[in-house]
């Protein structure tokens, strides 16, 4: 019965991108991405400081930490955006104004996944899971133009497929939570 | 985290879950949500003689979403509607013992009870 709010996305710690020595933008491909974190952590491996004084093992460790919580914001397309937005100061509160219409969708899904899985029929909650997945893939896929143009429209527009975002990726996750249980 | 047993109770108890029909006259709809969390909140209100005869909610979201949701429906039975637009969240907050963390499900549940009377005024303008 606990949610992980995904609002921890956007952190104010360092940034990010710069623990990565990648550039800080959308666009970037997840294998650029994984090769930089492996190579950076190489780096800060442990074996590396077995030998080294407890001082500098231990501050090896909170930059090890920290370049693996940057990893997982950079990989994922969520909270790269969510964390590029942050940089361009704009973040999402908790009073945001909502689109009754979009509202009332993710309330009717929401209602028709919860009967599914009282119903025990999994096949519909795939069914609802791929249909939201897509939808996932076209949110992100609409924020690689938004990020391209970069202007203050965009940047607010991409904000607004973010707060979108949030509600797809929860319902996502309570999809994977009924499919695990069956499993 | 560790919920109140009020939230727990509220929680395996829910009171009042359901729906009232949204074009009926007498029933106004309040329906919120919470970015920070994806959570979706709707409270219904039937209201006669100017006085809230019935709630009900349905809430999709974590415990203490779901518990601030259920007590706000039981606080705003036999209110009327300028009694329950004037419940601030932290009666829920002091009534559910949440945490800080989980104050902002009792201002969605706020949000949702002014939404619903917002909502039945418009159908009723002049009330």
């Amino acid at each position: 019965m606990s949610s992980q709010p995904s609002a921890a996305a956007v952190t104010s710690g360092p940034d990010p991108f710069a623990l990565l020595d990648l550039p800080a933008r959308y666009d970037l491909e997840l294998a650029t991405i994984e090769a930089r974190f492996r190579e950076k952590s190489r780096a800060l491996h442990p074996d590396r400081f077995a030998g080294a004084p407890a001082a500098e093992r231990a501050r090896a460790l909170v930059a090890a930490r920290a370049l693996n919580d940057a990893y997982q914001v950079v990989r994922r397309p969520q909270r790269r955006a969510e964390a590029l937005l942050a940089r361009a100061g704009l973040t999402i509160g908790d009073h945001e104004r909502l689109d009754p219409e979009f509202l009332t969708e993710i309330l009717e899904l929401r209602e028709e996944l919860a009967e599914a899985r009282l119903a025990g029929r999994v096949d519909e909650v795939g069914r609802l899971a791929a249909t939201m997945a897509a939808r996932r893939r076209a949110l992100e896929d609409g924020l690689t133009a938004r990020f391209a143009a970069g202007d203050a429209a965009a940047l607010e527009l991409a904000r607004r497929d973010l707060i979108t975002l949030r509600y797809v990726m929860r319902y996502l996750e309570e999809c994977d939570a009924v499919l695990d249980e069956r499993e | 985290m560790a919920y109140s047993d009020k939230v727990i109770d509220h929680y395996e108890n829910p009171r009042n879950v359901g729906s009232l029909g949204k074009d009926d006259d007498e029933v106004g709809t309040g329906l919120v949500g919470a970015p920070a969390c994806g959570d979706v909140m709707k409270l219904q209100i039937r209201v006669k003689d100017g006085v809230i005869a019935d709630a009900k909610f349905k809430t999709f979201g974590c415990g203490s979403a779901i518990a601030s949701s259920s007590l706000a429906t039981e606080m705003i039975k036999g209110m009327t509607l300028e009694q329950a637009a004037a419940i601030k969240n932290t009666q829920i907050v002091e009534e559910l013992n949440l945490p800080p963390v989980k104050i902002h499900c009792s201002v969605l549940a706020e949000d949702a009870i002014k939404a619903a009377v917002e909502d039945y005024k418009k159908k009723h303008p002049g009330t």
